[in-house]
């Protein structure tokens, strides 16, 4: 079955991509208000959400060449030893006792494009715009479960199905790929 | 490097200065010790060593010092916490036209709710600081942290 999967990933491009995203507003289309998921506006130097009128500032728009892009397929432009590191980092096989997560392949590439790779670093990691938040609240999660050893606790958020939302607030893209999982694996 | 006293003191009183607001968590007026072209970076010993750029916070200008501050007051999510930085061994390296290259090492300490204090990140400021309107401010700031891990996460800059 993994080898299976792995033919797919290698031959087909993901379907239904666009590039990825480039500019200061194409990004700004993307954004949604995390109070109430409302779309957020680009006014005046500030995002705004037009529902509850809460205002983000934005000082220097270099700053948002790291917020999400697209995921596209690998251009026909890249060159082959890319591709293969690649799929060399993301198509291997493990045994099950094994955890590991490929980040990325080595690139070559411009200067230009290090450099927004480096800005897109502020987003992960223990200070990551993103990821800071996630070690804090597994922190207090696990300080709460601790004391309970030999217990089991589900926390849910927002229910079990895998329908589409309007917003990023959400674990749906999860509870689908672990639905996918227990297919794929036969649990 | 033989350094006149007063700009040893004007060095270490800047320093003194940055850590009272951070300790603070005077953030706003974190980036005022910055010029508006600037370069502010938190980067493991070990990358910096072997010259690899990757840090865990990079800031490239005022502007993004200050739309760090904007994400860490209305958009993250955190434990309180107090910071208390120990910043000693101030030396002055060298004097050039592009401004004042200054050591220190730098000790943060951490103490969150209901917990002890603990030693949360250590290592040396490699600064770069000029005199803008009168004022002393930082061209450039390396933190250079010596432990590979972080405990847990960065909110605050260091």
């Amino acid at each position: 079955m993994v080898s299976e999967l792995s033919q797919d990933f290698v031959h087909q491009p993901i379907q239904g991509c666009g590039p990825m995203v480039a500019t200061f507003a194409q990004i700004v289309d993307l954004l949604r208000c995390p109070d109430d998921a409302e779309p957020l506006r680009y006014a005046s130097g500030d995002l705004l959400c037009p529902r509850c009128a809460r205002r983000f500032s934005i000082y220097e728009e270099d700053l948002a060449e790291i917020l999400p892009s697209r995921p596209h397929a690998l251009p026909r432009t890249v060159s082959p030893q890319y591709r293969n590191a690649y799929i060399e980092a993301f198509e291997q096989n493990y045994r099950d006792d094994e955890t590991s997560l490929a980040w990325g392949a080595e690139e070559s590439v411009s200067q230009t494009w290090a450099l927004k790779r480096l800005r897109q670093a502020n987003l992960m990691g223990p200070a990551g715009l993103v990821s800071a938040d996630d070690s804090e609240v597994m922190k207090l999660s696990q300080d709460g479960i601790s004391p309970y050893a030999d217990a089991t606790g589900v926390i849910e958020m927002g229910g079990r199905d895998i329908e589409d939302t309007e917003h990023m607030v959400t674990e749906v893209a999860i509870r689908a790929f672990y639905r996918h999982y227990r297919e794929v694996m036969g649990f | 490097m033989a350094v006149p006293l007063v700009l040893q003191y004007e060095i270490e009183a800047l320093l003194a200065e940055y850590a009272a607001v951070l300790d603070a968590a005077d953030l706003e007026q974190w980036p005022e010790f910055f010029t508006e072209q600037c370069l502010y970076e938190i980067i493991p010993r070990e990358n910096y060593d072997r010259g690899l750029p990757l840090a865990i916070m990079r800031c490239e200008s005022k502007g993004m010092l200050k739309d760090r501050v904007v994400a860490i007051r209305d958009t993250m999510m955190y434990e309180p916490r107090y910071m208390r930085h120990m910043i000693s061994g101030v030396r002055v390296t060298g004097e050039s036209p592009e401004g004042i290259t200054v050591e220190a090492n730098y000790a943060v300490f951490e103490t969150l709710i209901d917990d002890l204090t603990h030693i949360f990140n250590v290592g040396r400021y490699l600064d770069r600081i000029v005199r803008d309107g009168g004022q002393l401010k930082f061209a450039e700031k390396h933190c250079v942290y010596d432990s590979v891990l972080v405990p847990n996460s960065l909110i605050y800059p260091l």
